[in-house]
C-alpha cells in the first residue's frame, strides 16, 4: 500500500468512525439544546440499545432487523422513562443537578445490564464479508450502513426539527424556555417527544457500533468524549453540526495514528475540545454564544 | 453466542456451597490426623477486564482443592479455598488480598491475572507478610521484583512468549513482520521477545503498533501495520482485541501470516468470527502434547465447572497447576512444615529432573519412591531461579477449521 | 483482623482527603471539576518518581506531590476557568484522560502500563509490620483533620467571602469591582495540592502506581460521595466518603449471605446501588446526608 493509499483509507476509515460519533452526537446536541444539559447517559442509551437488538435477534432466530427493531422501541421506552420519573423533577434545578443525574443513570443503566447478563464482550448475528477494493481504497458494507444509518438519523433529526410542529416547539423551548411557555407550549409534552426522539437516535447509533465492532458493557461510554467534542465543535443544538463535527473528529482522530500514535489518538478529541472552546466557542455552526 | 448470567453461575456456586462445606471438614477416617488447613486464598480478576477468565480460574481452583480434598487430601491434612476479587484493579486487590491474609489467614495467595495487580499485591501484601503468590501474570517487572523469591509465575513471560513467535516465523519462511501489540507490559514484552529473536536470525522487523483496549475498531493500526507490506503479522493481544483485529484483517483480505497468543484464540473467538477468519493463524503454546493426562483431567474437571472446554480458558490450566504444585510441595516439606519450607520444596516437586508425575491425586506415592517432576495442564511447570515458569520448549500450533492442530515442538 | 480494618480506614482517610479538594472546588467556589483524579494522578506519579528514581525521602515525595498537582493546575485553570460550567465539566474531564494518556505514552518517563514499584512509605523505622500501617493511618488522619479545619477557615475568611460570592452570583462580583478569575484559579490550584498530596499518599501506601489506578471512575466515585455527604460541608465529604467507602468494601461481606449472586452480579448490584443512589439524593435530599434539603 502506498503512501497516499494508506492515508486514503485512514480517511475512510475516519469517516465511519466519525459517522458513529456524530450519531451520538446527535443525541447529546438534541438534549444540550432542549433541556439545556450535557447528557452523560448517551453512551449507555447506545450500549443498552446494543444489548437488547442482540438478546432480541438471539430470539428471533438470528434476525438482526428484528433485534434491531426492538432496540428502538425499548431505547426509546428507556428514554422517555427517564425523563418522566427523574429529569422531569429536575426542572428548574442548575445545571449540575441534571449532568450529575445522567452520570448516575449511567452508571445504573450499564450496570443494571451487567446484572444480568455478565460482562463477557460478544457480537452481532453479523456475516463477515471481504472488503470492496477500489484502487487500494477498502470499503466494507458495514460501512455503507454505517453512512446509511448516519443519513437516515440526520434526516429524521433535522426534519423533525424544522418541518413538524413537534421540532417548531422543541426549538422554541429550546431558544426560550419561558417564552415558549408563556406562548403555551406546554414544555412537558415537547420534552417527552424530545426524550423518545433520543432514544431512537441513540439505539441506531448503538446497533451500528455493535454491529462493526463488539458488545461489551463500556462500548458507549467510551464515545462520550469524543461525542461531546463533535457537539461542541459543532455547535451545540445544531444536528448538522453534530454530523459536520462528528466527521471532523474521527478523521482527525484516525488520521492522528501514524503521526502520535495510537495512544494519543484519544487525546484529539480533548484537544479539539479546548481550541474550539477558547477560539470559537459557538462551534462551527452553533449560535450559542452564552459560553464565558 | 450465549449470554451469561446470574443464573449461569450457580453452577459452579452451588457446587462452591457444598465444596466450601467439603473443603472445611476433613472427611472420613483421616479426621484423626487434623492438621490445621492449609488455606489458600483465591484472588481472582471475577470483575473488570479480567472476568472473562476469571470465573473460570476461580472455578477450577475450587474443582481442584475439592478433588484433592476427596481423595483424602494431602496425608490428611486439607485444602480451604476462600475467595475474594480484585476487579483486576490494583487498589480493590491489595484490599482483598489484605483481607485474606489479615481476616481468612490464608498461606497462599493463587491466581492473580493482571499485572498491576500483581505487582501491587506483591508490595502491599505478600513481600511484607511472607505470603506465597502464584500468579499467571506476564510482566517481566514481577520477576524483577520478586527479591523473597515468594512469587511463583505459572507461565512462560510474555518475552518468552514472543521469542516462541519469532522461531515460528522463521521456520514459517517469513522474512518481514510487523507487530501490534495492547499498550501494556505484557503485549509489549511479547512484542520485544519477538524482535529480539525475529532480527537476530535474520528477519527484518519493520513496525509496531501499540494500540489501546476497549476501542471499537483497530482498523487504521492494522491498515497502518499492513501498510509496509509485511508477510507476517504478530499480535501481543487479549480476547476482545484479537476478535476485532482478525476479523478486520480478514475483512481488508490481508494476506500476511498471523502469529497471535493463544489466550486469544480459544473457542470463544472462532465462535464470535468465524473459522475462515482464523484459518492458518499460528500460535504457540507451553502444553506441549494434548493428550497429557494433566490436560485431560483439567479439560474434565473445567467442563463440569463452567461447561466449556478446557482449552477456552488458558489461566484455568494455570490455576490447575497451581493447585497441584502446592499438594506436592506439602507433602514433601512433610507434616508440620512451616509455610517457608513448604516454599522451598516448590522446585523440588515440579522442575527436572524426576520421575515424571500429573496430577496429585495419582502421583503422590511416586513422591515417597523419590524425586518427582510435575508436569502440568498449562506447560511443563519448571521454575527458574526468579520464579519464572522457563517455558523452554513449545509447541506450535496452527488453526485449521477453527481448532488448534499442533504443528512441531519448539525449544527455546 | 486489625490489619484489614486499618487497610480500609486508611482507604477512607485518602479519598476523604480527596472530597474534600472536590468540596473546595464545586461545594464551595461552583467549579464543575470532572478531572480531579488527574490531579490526584500527577502527584501520585511526582510521589513515585522522586522516590524511585531519585532517592527522594517519603515526606519530600508528599510535599513535591502537592506542588507538583498545585503548579500542573496553573495552565488548565488560565485556560479553562473563564467557560461556562458545563464546558469546564467536559474539558476537566478531557484533562483527566489526557494525563493517564500521558502516562501510558511517555514510559521512558512513566515506565507506561507497567507502572512504578517500590515506592517507600514513612516511617521506615518502625519495620514492616502493623505498627507502621498505624503510624501511616494516622498521618493520614491527621492530615484530614487538619486540612478541613484549614479549609474551613479559609472560607471564613475574606477571600472565602468572594468565593463563595462568586459560586452565588458571578456578575454581582464583578460588579462590585472584584475579577473571579484570580481567586477561582487559587481555589483550583489548592484543590489540586490536596489532590496530589492524597495521590502521594495512595502511591506510598501501595508501593506502586500504574495508569488503571488513575481512571475517570476514581473522579465519579469522589462526586457520589461528595454529593451523598453534602456538597457544602467539609464533614460532608469526610462522611461521604466513608459512606461510599464503606458501602463498595464492606458489601463483599453480604456474599455470605447471598451465595447464589455470582461476583459479576454482586459487583454490578453494587455500582448500580451507588448509581441509584445518587439520583435520588439530587431528587430528593440534595444538600446530603449532612444538609439534609438544602438545594444545590
Amino acid at each position: 500500500m502506498s503512501h497516499s493509499q494508506l492515508y486514503l483509507n485512514l480517511a475512510v476509515n475516519g469517516l465511519v468512525e466519525g459517522l458513529i460519533i456524530a450519531m451520538a452526537a446527535l443525541g447529546i446536541t438534541l438534549v444540550y439544546a432542549v433541556a439545556k444539559f450535557p447528557n452523560a447517559a448517551t453512551g449507555d442509551f447506545m450500549t443498552f440499545s446494543a444489548y437488547t437488538a442482540k438478546g432480541a435477534s438471539v430470539l428471533a432466530g438470528g434476525s438482526l432487523v428484528f433485534g434491531a427493531g426492538v432496540a428502538v422501541l425499548a431505547s426509546a421506552l428507556l428514554a422517555a422513562l427517564a425523563y418522566l420519573l427523574i429529569f422531569r423533577r429536575l426542572a428548574g434545578r442548575k445545571l449540575v443537578a441534571p449532568l450529575v443525574v445522567s452520570i448516575g443513570l449511567a452508571f445504573l443503566i450499564r450496570n443494571t445490564l451487567t446484572f444480568f447478563v455478565g460482562t463477557d464482550p460478544t457480537v452481532l448475528p453479523v456475516p463477515i464479508v471481504r472488503a470492496v477494493e477500489v484502487g487500494g481504497i477498502f470499503l466494507q458494507p458495514l460501512d455503507l450502513a454505517v453512512a446509511a444509518g448516519a443519513a437516515i438519523s440526520l434526516a429524521a433529526a433535522f426534519i423533525v426539527l424544522h418541518k413538524t410542529p413537534i421540532g417548531r416547539r422543541m426549538r422554541a423551548v429550546a431558544g426560550n424556555a419561558d417564552l415558549a411557555r408563556v406562548s403555551g407550549i406546554r414544555a412537558g409534552r415537547v420534552m417527552l417527544q424530545l426524550w423518545l426522539l433520543v432514544g431512537m437516535l441513540a439505539a441506531v447509533a448503538g446497533v451500528l457500533l455493535a454491529a462493526k465492532s463488539v458488545i461489551e458493557p463500556e462500548m458507549g461510554w467510551h464515545l462520550l468524549l469524543p461525542a461531546f467534542a463533535a457537539a461542541i465543535l459543532g455547535g451545540v443544538g445544531s444536528p448538522i453540526g453534530a454530523l459536520v463535527g462528528g466527521v471532523l473528529i474521527g478523521l482527525a482522530q484516525e488520521l492522528s495514528v501514524p503521526l502520535v500514535g495510537s495512544t494519543y489518538k484519544a487525546a484529539v478529541g480533548f484537544v479539539v475540545i479546548l481550541v474550539v472552546l477558547l477560539v470559537r466557542p459557538s462551534g462551527l455552526l452553533g449560535r450559542d454564544r452564552s459560553v464565558r | 453466542m450465549p449470554f451469561h448470567s446470574i443464573l449461569s453461575r450457580r453452577r459452579f456456586l452451588a457446587g462452591t456451597a457444598a465444596g466450601a462445606a467439603a473443603l472445611a471438614l476433613p472427611a472420613g477416617p483421616l479426621r484423626a490426623q487434623a492438621e490445621r488447613p492449609f488455606r489458600i486464598g483465591a484472588l481472582n480478576p471475577l470483575t473488570g477486564p479480567g472476568s472473562e477468565e476469571g470465573a473460570g480460574m476461580l472455578a477450577t481452583l475450587q474443582a481442584t482443592a475439592r478433588l484433592i480434598n476427596e481423595a483424602g487430601g494431602i496425608d490428611g491434612r486439607m485444602f480451604e479455598v476462600i475467595s475474594e476479587d480484585d476487579q483486576t484493579k490494583p487498589e480493590a486487590g491489595v484490599l482483598a488480598a489484605k483481607k485474606l491474609v489479615e481476616i481468612n489467614k490464608v498461606d497462599a495467595i493463587l491466581g492473580t491475572w493482571s499485572s498491576s495487580v500483581t505487582l501491587a499485591v506483591m508490595s502491599a501484601v505478600t513481600q511484607p507478610n511472607d505470603v506465597m503468590l502464584f500468579t499467571c501474570s506476564g510482566a517481566p517487572e514481577i520477576s524483577e521484583e520478586n527479591t523473597k523469591d515468594l512469587v511463583k509465575r505459572f507461565t512462560p513471560t510474555s518475552f518468552a512468549y514472543g521469542v516462541a513467535y519469532a522461531r515460528i516465523a522463521l521456520k514459517s519462511g517469513y522474512k518481514r513482520a510487523v507487530g501490534m501489540h495492547l499498550n501494556n507490559s505484557s503485549g509489549k514484552a511479547q512484542i520485544d521477545g519477538f524482535v529480539h529473536e525475529f532480527t537476530a536470525n535474520g528477519g527484518e522487523f519493520v513496525d509496531r503498533i501499540a494500540y489501546e483496549p476497549s476501542k471499537p475498531s483497530y482498523r487504521s493500526e492494522l491498515q497502518t501495520a499492513l501498510a509496509s507490506n509485511p508477510d507476517c503479522l504478530v499480535l501481543g493481544s487479549y480476547l476482545a482485541d484479537t476478535t476485532i483485529i482478525l476479523r478486520e484483517a480478514f475483512q481488508l483480505g490481508s494476506r500476511a501470516g498471523v502469529l497471535a497468543p493463544h489466550w486469544a484464540l480459544g473457542t470463544k473467538l472462532v465462535e464470535a468470527i468465524g473459522a475462515p477468519a482464523v484459518e492458518g493463524v499460528s500460535t504457540a503454546s507451553a502444553v506441549l502434547t494434548k493428550d497429557n493426562p494433566s490436560v485431560a483431567l483439567y479439560d474434565r474437571l473445567y467442563r463440569e465447572a463452567m461447561g466449556e472446554p478446557g482449552s477456552a480458558n488458558a489461566y484455568g490450566a494455570m490455576c490447575y497447576d497451581m493447585v497441584n504444585v502446592l499438594a506436592y510441595a506439602i507433602a514433601a516439606a512433610g507434616p508440620g512444615a512451616s509455610n517457608a519450607d513448604i516454599n522451598g520444596r516448590i522446585r523440588e516437586v515440579a522442575n527436572s529432573p524426576g520421575e515424571q508425575v500429573f496430577d496429585f491425586v495419582s502421583g503422590k506415592d511416586k513422591l515417597k519412591a523419590g524425586k518427582v517432576n510435575y508436569s502440568g495442564a498449562s506447560s511443563l511447570v519448571e521454575f527458574d531461579e526468579r520464579g519464572d515458569d522457563t517455558g523452554g520448549l513449545f509447541s506450535w500450533d496452527v488453526l485449521q477449521d477453527g481448532k488448534a492442530v499442533q504443528r512441531e515442538l519448539i525449544t527455546l | 483482623m486489625s490489619s484489614y480494618l486499618i487497610a480500609v480506614t486508611t482507604q477512607i482517610g485518602i479519598y476523604g482527603l480527596l472530597t474534600l479538594s472536590l468540596s473546595l472546588q464545586y461545594g464551595y467556589t461552583g467549579l464543575i471539576n470532572f478531572g480531579q483524579v488527574g490531579f490526584y494522578a500527577i502527584g501520585a506519579y511526582a510521589a513515585a518518581l522522586l522516590g524511585t528514581a531519585l532517592g527522594w525521602g517519603p515526606w519530600g515525595s508528599l510535599a513535591a506531590a502537592a506542588l507538583f498537582a498545585a503548579v500542573a493546575a496553573v495552565p488548565i485553570g488560565l485556560l479553562t476557568l473563564r467557560l461556562r460550567e458545563d464546558y469546564l465539566a467536559i474539558v476537566t474531564l478531557g484533562f483527566a484522560e489526557v494525563v493517564r494518556l500521558t502516562i501510558v505514552a511517555e514510559d521512558w518517563l512513566t515506565n507506561g502500563t507497567a507502572g512504578i514499584s517500590g515506592i517507600a512509605r514513612p516511617f521506615a523505622a518502625l519495620g514492616v509490620g502493623i505498627e507502621r500501617d498505624l503510624a501511616f493511618l494516622a498521618l493520614i488522619l491527621v492530615a484530614l483533620v487538619l486540612v478541613a479545619v484549614g479549609l474551613g477557615v479559609i472560607v471564613r475568611s475574606p477571600f472565602g467571602r468572594i468565593v463563595k460570592a462568586i459560586r452565588d452570583d458571578e456578575d454581582a462580583v464583578r460588579v462590585l469591582g472584584k475579577e473571579p478569575f484570580v481567586p477561582r484559579i487559587k481555589v483550583l490550584c489548592l484543590g489540586a495540592a490536596i489532590a496530589g498530596f492524597a495521590g502521594g499518599l495512595q502511591a506510598q501506601y501501595i508501593g506502586y502506581v500504574g495508569p488503571d489506578q488513575f481512571i475517570s471512575y476514581v473522579t465519579f466515585i469522589i462526586w457520589i460521595a461528595m454529593i451523598i455527604g453534602g456538597t457544602r460541608s467539609f464533614l460532608g465529604a469526610i462522611v461521604g466518603a466513608g459512606v461510599v467507602l464503606l458501602f463498595l468494601e464492606g458489601s463483599r461481606f453480604l456474599r455470605d449471605e447471598l451465595p447464589d449472586i455470582s461476583e459479576t452480579a454482586l459487583a454490578s448490584a453494587r455500582l448500580a446501588i451507588v448509581g441509584l443512589a445518587l439520583i435520588l439524593t439530587m431528587l430528593y435530599r440534595p444538600g446530603g446526608l449532612v444538609g439534609g434539603k438544602d438545594a444545590r
